[in-house]
């Protein structure tokens, strides 16, 4: 167990390191560019209004040596600040304030289409892999390949096309009206969303099942006379859960990434749609915020994942 | 010719052997004739090679491709569907549709081979180095590697394009976007690659053919250059495909976000999302950018898998 605890903390200490590094990176890629927020928020007011102009300057801390900034904008973090946006709309309101809205509509998304992209791939994984190289096996295969390999910006014209602009079953776009037209909101996006990621589990999922069935113990098992059933279930079960959960964690990388162009397509107000927003208006301590709080994310999953695959197998530990 | 020659001059015993010499000759095998007879064979893999040559040829000689101007707009000719004259409709502006994809080719398959090469050539050295020497020199890689890995590549581009786009968009013509993109793309995407090869050199480096190179003297450099990467290019070279695809969905996103190529450049992405725009009004504006990002994106999966069934064929099972 002390091995277990040792891991964990070194892999604790390398997030933070890398964590910091990310950070340090991103601040300065942010603030060495070579163009001047205040004066582009002013636009012309900033020649005619010097005054104004100074104040936002000193107001957003620009006034300052870059170093001081950077030990200001670390400080900050320790305390939970993002910084404050800097753009027409929403100048000065404080960063999280504009991103807190799209954490639980990018969540939701992310979550409903996770679960769909398990529901599916999962049964289909495990059949083709207990009926290896059947007809349904090679079919299915063919199937998941497809919409695993076609992205999610071919897959979401084509479904509104035929879903909503043709057989006008299903709305274009929008996002959480209220009652059963909320629901219809979600099919769309939520189906485009896991068909990449189920197509991923089915494919990952067969090979692991596959891997697990022809080990020795499934052999000896069987040799005992045990129903298959059981065999599957009890014997082979548990050690496919292992990898899956390893892969599942991964995939959430994925999912943030992925949100960006689904939330786009279908005008959903997520993380993504917000960042995109921000890009567009050059409203950088936005754009920094979400890249860091994505990286973190990535990291601590990834952090997660280790320890879990310490846990449960131990030779991790040791190599 | 010359084998009447020889024959007219060697008994005949001596020429039943001869051709069995030479027969064996067509027959030798080398792990990549092996690879490539296996690659023929496949047909999903062939046609993604064949539709690859395609489309890089239809996009460089765009202009000789029955094209006209992509930008040219037709107020006379809007939103057509297909037909003899706009062979794939033409859109909002009257544009011709057709010449606009041939031409918008160009920045995907660019951003997506170039990106890919040298991401490719990045991750193959340093791994082949962080593997070969191992001890500080590999756990100092190791720790540089776990850094970049974590970095959230996506939002970087979009730090990069949105802060800095605007800044280099007058220089290199209209191609700044492409030569960025492709830059960060490379700094954030080689960490998968070097790991991968690294753990090819740990497994190779014991073999005998390495150990025979080192007692004969080889320096370390030689030994990594022409013993180690020529026996790993086919699984490079599968790696380096699925890049290509990761790179060309990216360079696409960010089209479709509007941080790609600036606005009239034909580029498959925009399109898309300009022809998303008028998806009431004529549906071929969308369909037909989105049809060639997937045979792009297709054609480089099959052609990855088909190396690597070719180059490891005891992992199909």
């Amino acid at each position: 167990m002390s091995g277990l605890l040792a891991f964990a903390v070194k892999r604790f200490l390398a997030m933070i390191v890398i964590v910091w590094v990310i950070i340090t990176a991103v601040f300065f890629l942010a603030h060495l560019t070579p163009y001047d927020p205040i004066t582009v928020v002013l636009g012309q007011k900033a020649r005619s209004d010097p005054t104004a102009y100074l104040a936002l300057r000193r107001l957003f801390g620009l006034d300052q040596p870059l170093w001081q900034q950077y030990l200001d904008y670390l400080g900050g973090l320790l305390h939970g600040h993002l910084g404050y946006s800097i753009d027409q709309q929403t100048l000065g309101i404080p960063v999280w304030d504009i991103l807190k809205t799209g954490v639980p509509v990018s969540l939701t998304l992310g979550g409903y289409a996770l679960i769909l992209a398990l529901v599916i791939g999962l049964p289909i994984g495990l059949v083709s892999a207990l009926r290896q190289n059947s007809a349904i096996d090679h079919g299915s295969q063919f199937v998941m390949m497809l919409v695993y390999a076609i992205p999610s910006f071919v897959l979401a014209p084509i479904a509104q096309l035929v879903f909503a602009v043709q057989l006008q079953w299903l709305p274009v776009a929008g996002w959480g009206d209220p009652g059963i037209d909320g629901i219809k909101q979600l099919i769309l996006p939520v189906s485009v969303f896991a068909a990449g990621l189920a197509g991923f589990f089915a494919k990952s999922f067969r090979s692991f099942v596959l891997e697990v069935m022809h080990q020795d113990y499934i052999r000896t098992a069987r040799a005992k006379g045990i129903k298959e059933r059981t065999v599957l279930y009890l014997h082979a079960g548990k050690n496919t859960l292992i990898p899956l959960a390893t892969i599942v964690g991964p995939t959430l990388a994925f999912l943030i990434v992925g949100a960006f162009i689904i939330e786009i397509f279908f005008d959903i107000p997520g993380i993504g749609n917000i960042t995109v927003n921000a890009v567009l208006q050059s409203n950088y301590p936005v754009i920094e915020a979400t890249t860091i709080l994505l990286a973190i994310a990535v990291v601590v999953v990834n952090f997660v994942t280790d320890v879990f695959y310490a846990l449960v197998d131990p030779r991790v530990r040791l190599s | 010719m010359a084998r009447q020659q020889k024959s007219s001059v060697m008994p005949p015993v001596l020429e039943v052997v001869g051709r069995e010499q030479e027969r064996a000759e067509e027959q030798l095998s080398s792990p990549g004739r092996d690879a490539w007879r296996r690659f023929r064979h496949n047909r999903a893999a062939m046609a993604g090679l064949g539709t690859i040559l395609a489309l890089l040829i239809l996009s460089i000689f765009a202009p000789f491709m029955n094209t006209v101007d992509p930008l040219a707009q037709d107020y006379a000719n809007l939103d057509l569907g297909p037909s003899p004259d706009h062979w794939f409709g033409t859109d909002g502006l009257g544009r011709d549709q057709y010449s606009r994809i041939a031409f918008g080719l160009r920045v995907p398959l660019l951003v997506g081979v170039l990106g890919a090469a040298v991401t490719t050539v990045l991750g193959a050295i340093l791994g082949v180095v962080a593997g070969y020497f191992g001890g500080l020199v590999d756990s100092l890689l190791a720790r540089f590697t776990d850094i970049i890995f974590a970095f959230p590549g996506f939002t970087l581009a979009l730090i990069v394009v949105s802060l800095y786009g605007p800044a280099v968009d007058p220089y290199f013509g209209g191609a700044s976007r492409v030569v960025m993109l492709t830059i960060v793309f490379a700094l954030v995407g080689w960490p998968a690659l070097m790991r991968f090869v690294r753990s090819l050199t740990l497994r190779m480096k014991e073999e005998q053919f390495v150990e025979a190179a080192r007692v004969s003297g080889s320096p370390p450099w030689k030994i990594m250059v022409s013993h180690l990467l020529p026996n790993m290019y086919g699984m490079i070279l599968v790696q380096a495909s699925f890049l290509v695809v990761a790179f060309v969905s990216t360079e696409a996103v960010l089209s479709i976000l509007g941080l790609g190529v600036a606005p009239p450049n034909p580029d498959l992405g925009a399109m898309l999302f300009e022809g998303t725009q008028n998806l009431g009004i004529n549906y071929w504006e969308t369909l037909f950018p989105a049809t060639f990002l997937a045979i792009i994106i297709l054609a480089f999966t099959f052609f990855g898998d088909g190396v690597r069934d070719a180059v490891d064929p005891r992992g199909q099972e």
